[in-house]
């Protein structure tokens, strides 16, 4: 019996030890790093097995943390992966530097490549190494802002490549709390493109306003609205009106028409472009200027209407030349051309016919017994008689004839594209015009009075200017001689009288 | 009237007329995340949707694979029962409860019995 007893304790002794080496097994595997190991149970369910049902949990939870652990890690060297490639592939610089020591932390390859170094390079450099000696100070100052969130861009500042040379960059940065200690994230933007197409477009800019100054005549551009939206000084000369008021102001108030200044930039705006309006420009003192008035619409870079150009050409000049040529060219009584007139326009016509191969006529035409008019009725009443005749002949000429005060009482008529014989029913014409119409002398009086004329043709009787005028004369002379109120025909021998009272 | 039971391959699931519902694994079960799974639905289907204490005895236990004890002790379970006794009547059932509690921390309120009479007793202060 007590045998018995002690062959099953020394079976479980036995057993007991056994399951104590399989824990030991299991224990030293997984300090090898076997964290797969298992111990079985026995049928038994002793205290030795729940200790290796523990171990065995164990493991499973160190199997699992260990399996966790590295799929954190994994995800954790992704992501920083990830960070590392969208750090290096931004097009700006970016830099985190230490506040305290003013050492660069981190770069990243825009940075390296802007500043011309290498990122170990880098991270031994200071703030002071990157930017030229001269702005140390100021740039001390805005990190201190920067620090302090005071501002969070600093434009234009001048950095130092590796190499001496210099660019401008925008920062931007922020300030960071990293374990206790501050760091400024900052991004660089090299500036040096935005500066340079920036100066072109100042250049541009000069270059137009230049162009636009150069223009003596007043030069504006207005808006879709209706408002100024620039001028030269020419206009600001004009109107007397000062630049700053000229803009956004409405442009038609400088004008003595404003609806006729508004019709033509409408105009402008449906057809593109207007000419010559004739306006008149007011200047704040009263002064009127006489103007032309062009506008050509320009457009944005899509292709809309954008405003208009308007060039106000002053022409004072002109018509004061204008008016000068006129009174020199015309006889003061009459309104006739004068006798200098007369003289170009038989040239031209002279010229013309040569051209044309069509004759020119020429009346020349004398008041009978005007001396006798003058001393009866006084020189006033000769005037009067020889304006009214003037007036009279020119409506009863044809629109291409050209009437001119030859002097004294004697007046031409150039007839253009005129054979002999149309030209003696013009000249009857107006000979009968004059016999019927009683002249108005003055003090309710009026007198009929009579007109000799002669008639010559070019180039089927003379061949040059004076002798046209000298064979209208011998025709004129003719034709008094055969009683006057007549009209003669230059001849080669003698006047032929055409008509008679 | 004898109530319903549902017999799965390592336990049986019934509900007591004492509202409390019981789930008795055989001797010498492993339990895997399937196991766990199917002991669930069982539960599900016997408790109609209503929230119950849960009896469940452990006894001979060999072992419960980590992911069910996971699910045993997550959101989804503490949603269908209210609280968990725990039998554990051998070393190795008291170790697997013990390392449940301590290592899995269940949602729900759970605790170790050697009685079953103390475990019935405390779970009826569960019930809704």
């Amino acid at each position: 019996m007590v045998e018995g007893i002690s062959r099953v304790n020394q079976a479980h002794k036995n057993n007991g030890d056994q399951k104590l080496a399989e824990m030991l097994e299991v224990i030293f595997k997984y300090a090898a790093g076997d964290l797969t190991a298992r111990g079985t149970l026995s049928e038994d369910d002793s205290a030795l097995d729940g200790v290796m049902a523990g171990i065995n949990i164990l493991g499973e939870e160190l199997q699992a943390n260990v399996a966790e652990n590295k799929r954190a890690h994994q995800a954790l060297s992704e992501s920083e992966a990830l960070f590392r490639t969208i750090f290096d592939s931004v097009q700006d610089g970016i830099v985190l530097m230490d506040t305290q020591t003013r050492g660069f932390k981190m770069v990243n390859d825009s940075f390296c490549r802007m500043l011309g170094y290498s990122r170990d390079e880098l991270v031994e450099l200071r703030v002071d190494d990157i930017h030229p000696e001269g702005d140390i100070a100021n740039i001390d100052r805005q990190i201190e802002r920067h620090i302090k969130r005071e501002i969070g861009l600093v434009p234009n500042l001048p950095v130092k490549r590796k190499d001496g040379t210099i660019f401008y960059a925008d920062i931007n940065s922020v300030p960071l709390q990293v374990k206790g200690a501050t760091f400024l994230l900052a991004v660089f933007r090299d500036i040096t493109e935005r500066k340079r197409a920036e100066d072109q477009q100042r250049q541009v800019s000069l270059y137009v306003r230049s162009l636009i100054e150069a223009d003596l005549d007043p030069l504006v551009t207005i808006s879709v609205a209706g408002k100024i939206m620039d001028v030269n000084e020419a206009v600001v000369q004009m109107t007397g009106v000062p630049r700053e008021l000229l803009i956004d102001s409405d442009f038609s108030k400088y004008f003595t028409d404003p609806d006729s200044a508004h019709t033509g930039y409408q105009e402008a705006f449906a057809k593109g472009f207007v000419r010559d309006i004739p306006l008149t420009m007011k200047h704040v003192s009263g002064k009127l200027t006489e103007v032309l008035y062009n506008a050509s619409v320009y457009r944005s870079e899509k292709g809309a209407v954008a405003g208009v150009l308007a060039v106000a050409r002053d022409i004072t000049e002109r018509k004061r030349a204008e008016q000068a040529e006129e009174l020199a060219s015309r006889d003061g009584l009459t309104g006739l051309n004068n006798h200098r007139t007369f003289y170009a326009l038989l040239k031209d016509e002279i010229v013309r016919t040569e051209r044309l191969k069509r004759p020119v006529s020429l009346l020349m035409l004398d008041i009978d017994y005007f001396k006798r008019v003058n001393d009866t009725h006084g020189h006033q009443a000769g005037d009067a008689i020889l304006k009214e005749i003037s007036d009279l002949l020119v409506k009863q000429a044809r629109a291409v004839d050209r009437v001119c005060r030859y002097g004294g009482e004697e007046i031409m008529v150039i007839l253009p594209e005129t054979d002999p014989t149309v030209a003696m029913k013009i000249a009857e014409r107006l000979r009968a015009a004059v016999e019927r119409r009683p002249f108005d002398i003055g003090g309710g009086k009026t007198i009929n009075i009579n007109v000799s004329i002669g008639v010559a043709t070019y180039p089927l009787q003379v061949n040059s200017l004076e002798a046209l005028v000298k064979a209208a004369d011998v025709a004129l002379y003719a034709a008094k001689q055969g009683g006057r109120n007549r009209v003669c025909r230059f001849e080669m021998d003698n006047a032929e009288t055409g008509a008679g009272p | 009237m004898e109530n319903e039971q549902i017999v799965t391959r390592l336990n049986t699931v019934w509900l007591g007329e004492d509202g409390i519902a019981r789930i008795i694994h055989v001797p010498g079960a492993e339990v895997t995340l399937r196991d766990a799974q199917e002991t669930m639905a069982a539960y599900l289907k016997l408790n109609k949707g209503k929230r119950r204490p849960l009896f469940v005895g452990t006894k001979s236990m060999k072992s419960i694979e980590r992911e069910a004890r996971n699910y045993f002790a997550g959101e989804e379970a503490a949603k269908v029962a209210s609280a968990v006794a725990l039998i554990v009547d051998s070393p190795v059932s008291r170790v697997l409860g013990n390392f449940y509690l301590g290592v899995s921390h269940p949602h729900l309120p759970t605790r170790l019995f050697s009685l079953e009479a103390e475990a019935l007793e405390w779970l009826k202060g569960y019930l809704e």
